[in-house]
């Protein structure tokens, strides 16, 4: 509950509490799930990893946030081997994951990816049980589970068992891409960057599914993303990476409140969604739909922010939006939201 | 189209024999091709190197003319069905292996990355996600593979391995447009028949395919078990070269042997192929007899030099070559003489008073002559008339029929024959006299492979039944209703010998 509380914006003293409850988990060993020691890593001479160190707390949903080429992906597939470390050593609840047999060590991590990677040939209900299935559960319970699953992140089986990924938006294929890590219930979840080629929207809604499923299984999660409000949301404890340095580790609110050096405070400012964003100049570029004037849409102000009109549109699918003195400006919906946010983005590479 | 739809008739069961001979070739060759192709692709896809050497060999294999490969697969595993597949399974792999290959590597490889971290082994990503996604290539290439098959296939009628090719082969050797156009068609409708069969595999599973492809393989295997075992029987197989001629005289071997000895079982193998053809089989026991002449066997089996021109003695001389050659017993020959000829038309005879060869050497440069491949390199052939007469003309090399239908149209003025040829009545031709005894006497005789006359006691008294029997006319005369009149072969072989008594 903390975390959802911590983005409302309510008592930062609440946060305070959960920090604390944090920091003291961390003090005990026992409770280090993964350790990275010395860990450098070069491609071609080229270093992504110098000297890195860190710890994975269980039950953390610890978020390793940087730029790209800052050597965030290369750190997170190191973890289940899919890349190997030059020197230096990981480990898995205390023991060198190098000793342990690659799967074993795979069958206990579970992994999402950005590309999100859905079997197309199989479907929603077969993409999900797959690891079950090569896991050889009884087929009911394999049923049972990917209901459960499906239930869990509000897609009704019944609807969705038998379609396939093509028939999916993104961010449904994403929540699918989610269960099918989790269907096992692994020790470990690793995302690269799951929400990156998302839409603002389901890139919300999908935010929020993370959130309840830690905050359900209590397991393990580490996130990867180069969206600094994304880390903040998401994270327990943050890992800011460098060209290929880990810079800092704190609670979101401890970056905020001390960020280490010029870096990391550049790159939490850069990293506003809302920095550029105003309702009335969107309606006026028409990215907004054409007024209908027989239709109920709620009206809300041309002053709404970026970050209170993502809920607001992930509830009413069209909404008015009028200024000061009452006059209705246009009509917008999430697409238009989706447009604007592109083109802003565009706009900002050009700079 | 009546013509067409007589031809049909009278070779219906013919068909359904070539058809089913086809298809099974045809299937078997795809099968295997397909097992060995897939399995290669899939074991390769891990060696990039490797995958495009092979990539290259089988692309060199299907370069490679088909004739050619037929050709030369013959001293190494024989004639028959063997070469024919081997050969097709040559010509299958690179559309299948290079699709498969294609399929398997153009998978996305985010997805082999999930798999990998999931922890699944090479087969289980195989199984599960790669096959199914590559499959719509794989079957494709199969498709392909087949279409290139089926139309092949025809080529195995060339060695002795039977199917809609003999249709076709028969129709050019008779002239009968109708045979070839049957043959033809029906191979068509087999490619796209089937074509559109395989096509609906690229929907099933991968265990059901691979159920599909097992039952399959068993099926054939068990009927080739089958027929391994009923052949055990005492059967003796017959063949002949292509043409009326050696039909109706195996035909007549047929009745004579199983009219001597019911116990024994006969099978015929018409229109087999040409002369080494029948030769390695009858050497390797693939057949156990075929009719032929006492020349051919001395210029082109035991390749030794006529003695002379006098036909008994060249009888005797083959007889003893072939005996202590290759250890074949060559039995009585009969009485007509089916030697070389050049033959002219009656108008370009008159025209410059042609009567022999030697007149030949007055209009040389007149000439465009059409010899068969065989008349043209043989000793006793064109070789020999360059030689003992002297001339040369301007030669071009056709099919044995077409050289008839070249001198009707007028593209040639003179071509070789046979001198029992039927089409010599129908084209209106005039043979000219070999006045320098250059071809060797042909009289026919049945040649018999190494113990079967030990195994076979009665054969030898049934077939020398036809020693000295049947004339030049009535070799003439049968061969015109067979290959003019459409009278099925046995039906002319069973009328001479009742007509002669010698079934009695």
């Amino acid at each position: 509950m903390n975390r959802k509380v911590y983005y409302c914006k309510l008592s930062s003293e609440t946060v305070n509490i959960s920090n604390d409850f944090i920091n003291k988990l961390n003090r005990s060993g026992a409770h280090i799930l993964l350790d990275f020691k010395h860990v450098k890593k070069s491609f071609k001479n080229v270093p992504v990893l110098n000297d890195f160190n860190l710890h994975i707390n269980k039950g953390e949903l610890f978020v390793l946030v940087g730029p790209s080429g800052s050597g965030k992906t290369t750190t997170l597939k190191m973890i289940n081997r899919l890349i190997d470390p030059m020197s230096g050593t990981i480990e898995f609840e205390g023991q060198n994951i190098n000793k342990i047999p690659l799967h074993d060590l795979r069958s206990q991590i579970g992994y999402v990816l950005q590309q999100i990677a859905l079997f197309p040939n199989m479907t929603v209900a077969e993409n999900i049980s797959l690891l079950p299935d090569l896991q050889k559960w009884p087929k009911d319970k394999q049923r049972k589970r990917v209901d459960d699953l499906l239930l869990g992140v509000g897609l009704p089986p019944e609807d969705y068992r038998k379609r396939m990924p093509s028939d999916l938006s993104g961010g449904e294929q994403q929540r699918i891409g989610i269960l099918r890590a989790i269907a096992t219930e692994p020790k470990l979840i690793l995302m690269d960057e799951p929400f990156s080629a998302l839409d603002p929207i389901s890139k919300k809604t999908l935010q929020d599914v993370v959130i309840n499923l830690h905050e359900e299984l209590h397991n393990t999660i580490v996130f990867i993303t180069h969206d600094m409000s994304e880390a903040l949301r998401l994270g327990t404890r943050i890992g800011i990476m460098h060209d290929g340095n880990l810079i800092q580790v704190g609670t979101p609110d401890e970056i905020r409140r001390a960020p280490k050096n010029s870096f990391v405070s550049e790159f939490f400012g850069l990293d506003q969604p809302n920095m550029h964003f105003d309702l009335t100049e969107m309606i006026q570029n028409s990215f907004g739909i054409p007024f209908d004037e027989t239709a109920d849409y709620p009206i809300i102000s041309a002053k709404t922010t970026f970050k209170e009109l993502i809920p607001i549109l992930a509830e009413h699918a069209v909404v008015n939006v009028q200024d000061d003195n009452h006059h209705i400006l246009g009509t917008i919906n999430a697409q238009s939201l989706v447009r604007y946010d592109a083109s802003m983005a565009n706009s900002e590479v050009t700079h | 189209m009546t013509q067409l739809m007589e031809t049909f008739q009278t070779h219906r069961s013919d068909l359904w024999t070539a058809i089913l001979q086809h298809l099974q070739i045809s299937l078997i060759s795809l099968l295997i091709a397909t097992v060995i192709a897939v399995s290669l692709a899939i074991w390769l896809v891990q060696y990039k190197r490797a995958a495009e050497i092979v990539l290259q060999m089988t692309s060199i294999l299907q370069t490679i003319p088909s004739l050619a490969l037929l050709g030369l697969l013959i001293p190494l595993v024989g004639i028959g069905t063997l070469p024919s597949i081997i050969a097709l399974v040559a010509y299958a792999l690179l559309p299948i292996f290079q699709n498969t290959y294609v399929g398997l590597t153009s998978i996305d490889p985010s997805l082999e990355e999930a798999a990998t971290a999931f922890g699944m082994t090479r087969t289980q990503k195989l199984i599960r996600f790669e096959l199914p996604l590559a499959m719509p290539l794989i079957i494709s290439g199969i498709r392909i593979a087949f279409v290139l098959i089926i139309g092949t296939a025809t080529l195995a009628a060339l060695i002795g391995a039977g199917g809609l090719g003999t249709f076709i082969l028969l129709g050019i050797d008779r002239n009968d447009m109708s045979l070839i156009i049957i043959g033809a068609l029906s191979s068509i409708i087999l490619a796209v028949l089937f074509s559109a069969l395989i096509r609906r595999f690229q929907n099933l599973k991968v265990k059901t395919i691979a159920t599909i492809l097992i039952a399959l393989g068993v099926l054939f295997a068990g009927g080739a078990t089958i027929n391994a075992l009923t052949h055990q029987k005492k059967e003796l197989v017959i063949a002949g070269k292509m043409g009326a001629e050696p039909e109706i005289l195996i035909n007549m071997y047929k009745d004579l042997i199983e009219n001597d000895d019911p116990t024994i079982n006969v099978t015929l193998k018409p229109n087999f192929g040409k002369t080494s053809f029948l030769y390695s089989a009858l050497k390797s026991k693939s057949i156990d007899i075929y009719p032929e002449f006492s020349g051919t066997v001395l210029e082109e089996l035991v390749k030794t030099p006529l003695k002379n021109t006098n036909k008994e003695q060249v009888y005797q001389q083959a007889k003893s070559a072939i005996k202590a050659k290759d250890n074949l017993d060559f039995l009585d020959p009969m009485a007509y003489q089916n030697t070389y000829a050049v033959a002219v038309t009656k108008e370009f005879a008159d025209q410059y008073h042609l009567t022999k060869i030697s007149d030949l050497s007055r209009v040389s440069s007149k000439i465009k002559a059409g010899f068969t491949l065989e008349f043209l390199n043989r000793g006793d052939g064109y070789k020999g008339i360059e030689k003992k007469y002297g001339v040369s003309f301007n030669v071009k090399s056709f099919e044995p029929a077409l050289r008839y239908q070249a001198i009707a149209n007028g593209d040639v003025n003179l071509i070789d024959a046979y001198s029992t040829d039927s089409q010599l009545i129908k084209y209106n031709l005039v043979t000219l006299r070999d006045d320098q005894h250059l071809f060797p006497p042909y009289q026919g005789a049945p040649l018999i492979a190494k113990g079967i006359l030990k195994k076979y006691p009665t054969v030898k008294k049934s077939l020398n039944k036809l020693g000295n029997k049947i004339s030049d006319t009535d070799m003439q005369e049968m061969n015109y209703l067979v290959d003019v009149k459409n009278v099925p072969a046995s039906k002319v072989a069973h009328d001479y010998l009742t007509k002669h008594h010698l079934l009695d």
